[in-house]
């Protein structure tokens, strides 16, 4: 591989994972700040509210990390990385 | 056969197995007593994980956090599985460096001695501030089915947990999986009982938007019909409280808290080593993901047993007159984790958010082994959560222990005040390390400052402001010095650690959201630590000279 490839594929790299932690940061902060307006919504009974809170920001997490592990590894996997 | 006869004949097979498997997987050198086995699968290392992961903080405490706190807890659950997030972005970069604990790392990055018994110092102290949390766990379990106070209680979780630290290092990968198998049954078979004795639902995520039936309405003394929440949110509103479902702490604190617990995570040192059980960076990718993916499916039932077991308070405590409390709560009374102090003199214990009126006090570390009383399930369901709490306490204490017991005999006897440390002595003086660990967080967790989740909260708060930046700094940014490390991390460590003390140890009556700087609680503080750190680290490591050979090279 040539440096300029070197560099491009390591800065591509720190892009994404730039991504991934600004989407931690959002879905932290969406979980912490997101008032009572949403709450007038029921889906399944919880207020909806208080599940993006308690429920929908663990599965978003979950999903971040598995969608993070399959990105870096193909990144990883590509021919001199 | 009660409950606690179950506890003791689970508990008894519990250390029976772990008797065994420790003795099978006892290290045969060093090397294996630090992290055993490098060769297993990403989603078996994940789950090993996960089990280690699985503390008392998490299995014990953080539903009776959440059950206390309502939404505003939300950022315990954030915070512990966002971490893994963070986790798997660092796991590339920092494999380069083919380290085992953040302390190793930052005596490779950083070359400075300076810098690494500043590291040292810092891991051992959030390592011990963690054992604190672990102790207090099995201290809640012991209290109340021997029927003795807290105290009592932790007495005998400390001997527990120094039986073990003397017993056998790390277990090996095949052992925690076990284990993890253990506690999510522990865990999640009676929180489902309990979801399916109250709404008819089995999954415990699910009936907690689901309509109570005939049978769960009655026990908790509401009209069916109505989901938990609706009940608790109503509850709450009659008895001077905010509603259940909306916050009320400071929004900058519950963010802060979120934060520090994720930045924690990826600067607690026993995850990282567990994690890098794989040898390849992708496959220590995938074990991160796998193992927030088993810690997810505790984490999404938690909001459920928080929520039915605060019902199951409210309901069976509201207006009864004390002479004829429920079983549990005359239980637990006697451990001294639930009081009723009669203050209008007529018998009847009364719960209230108003000032001067509330009359009962029910520790948030008790309700997760009291949810399945409250909803009247056998007794052996009761001692299956207690077997897992003990199991996940004595578990989070020996992957720290661990932590302070290298830290002590490798990084600061071997590598930094004595070199040819025999192997042997090596052993010696980490189990040294380790017993007086247990005995200092023993005398400590007597009165803890705080529930069990919170203590545990306070030291990833500290690892957020003294190891991570030193971690994140090392891997990023070329110019940071040793110089600039050790006084980042210092700084980091004091300001958060003196916050800490300041509102749990020296002015406790202060602590709240009106006296907390920028509404952020000893809890959160971490996250403002952390920018402490990082700020002190670069000035400094731009005011003195560059270090002589940053990178991986070096090993």
């Amino acid at each position: 591989m040539t440096d300029d490839e070197e560099v491009a594929n390591r800065r591509r790299s720190v892009g994404y994972g730039g991504a991934v932690l600004a989407a931690l940061v959002a879905v932290a902060a969406a979980a912490g700040l997101v008032g009572d307006a949403p709450d007038a919504v029921r889906p399944g009974g919880a207020p909806a509210g208080f599940w993006l809170a308690e429920q929908g920001a663990v599965l978003a997490l979950a999903a971040l990390s598995a969608v993070h592990t399959i990105v870096a590894n193909a990144l990883d996997r590509r021919p001199g990385a | 056969m009660n409950a606690a006869t179950w506890t003791c004949v689970l508990v008894a097979a519990l250390l029976a197995l772990q008797a065994v498997v420790g003795a099978w997987a006892r290290a045969r050198s060093v090397r294996r007593y630090y992290v055993a086995d490098r060769m297993v699968p990403p989603a078996l290392v994940g789950m090993a994980s996960a089990a280690e992961w699985i503390s008392a903080a998490s299995f014990l405490s953080l539903a009776g956090l959440l059950a206390s706190r309502g939404r505003d807890g939300s950022a315990y659950l954030v915070g512990w599985t966002g971490g893994f997030v963070l986790l798997g972005l660092l796991l590339g970069p920092l494999r380069r460096y083919g380290k085992l604990s953040v302390p190793q790392f930052v005596a490779e990055r950083y070359g400075a001695a300076g810098a690494r018994l500043v590291a040292l110092g810092c891991a051992v102290v959030i390592s011990l501030v963690y054992v604190v949390a672990q102790i207090r766990g099995a201290g809640v379990v012991f209290a109340r089915f021997l029927g003795v106070s807290v105290g009592g209680g932790v007495a005998l979780g400390t001997v527990a947990i120094l039986a073990q630290a003397l017993l056998g290092g790390r277990r090996g990968t095949s052992s925690r999986v076990v284990q993890y198998g253990v506690v999510a049954v522990a865990f999640l078979l009676p929180a489902a009982l309990v979801s399916l004795r109250l709404t008819g639902q089995a999954v415990p995520a699910v009936g907690l938007g689901a309509p109570l039936d005939a049978d769960g309405a009655a026990l908790i003394g509401v009209a069916p019909g109505q989901g938990v929440l609706q009940v608790l949110d109503h509850l709450h509103l009659g008895m001077g409280l905010a509603p259940y479902t909306s916050g009320v702490r400071p929004r900058a604190d519950v963010v802060a808290t979120a934060l520090a617990l994720v930045a924690g995570t990826a600067g607690l040192p026993h995850v990282i080593a567990r994690l890098f059980a794989v040898p390849r960076v992708r496959d220590a990718r995938a074990s991160a993901s796998w193992a927030l993916l088993f810690v997810a499916l505790l984490y999404t039932a938690a909001p459920a047993v928080a929520a039915f077991s605060r019902a199951g308070v409210l309901g069976s405590v509201q207006d009864v007159p004390h002479a004829r409390a429920p079983a549990w709560f005359a239980s637990w009374e006697a451990t001294g984790l639930v009081q009723f102090t009669d203050r209008d003199g007529d018998g009847r214990m009364r719960i209230s958010g108003r000032e001067g009126e509330n009359e009962v006090r029910v520790d948030p570390d008790v309700l997760v082994l009291a949810a399945p009383e409250m909803a009247g399930l056998p007794a052996w369901v009761v001692g299956l959560v207690a077997t897992g709490a003990l199991a996940a306490a004595l578990s989070g204490a020996a992957g720290l222990l661990a932590v302070i017991g290298s830290a002590v005999a490798r990084d600061l006897g071997k590598s930094t005040l004595t070199p040819n440390l025999s192997e042997r002595n090596e052993q010696r003086l980490s189990r040294t390390a380790a017993v007086l660990a247990v005995l200092a967080a023993g005398r400590i967790a007597v009165h803890p400052p705080g529930s069990v989740a919170q203590v545990a909260a306070l030291a990833f708060g500290l690892a957020a402001a003294s190891l991570f930046p030193a971690l994140v700094a090392g891997l990023f940014w070329k110019r940071a010095s040793g110089a600039g490390a050790a006084a980042g991390m210092a700084a980091g460590f004091l300001f958060t650690g003196g916050y800490i003390a300041f509102f749990r140890a020296v002015r406790p009556d202060l602590d709240g959201p009106a006296h907390w700087w920028l509404g952020i609680s000893p809890e959160g503080i971490g996250a403002v630590g952390m920018v402490v750190a990082l700020a002190v680290l670069a000035v400094v490591s731009l005011r003195v000279a560059a270090p002589p050979s940053p990178g991986p090279s070096a090993g």
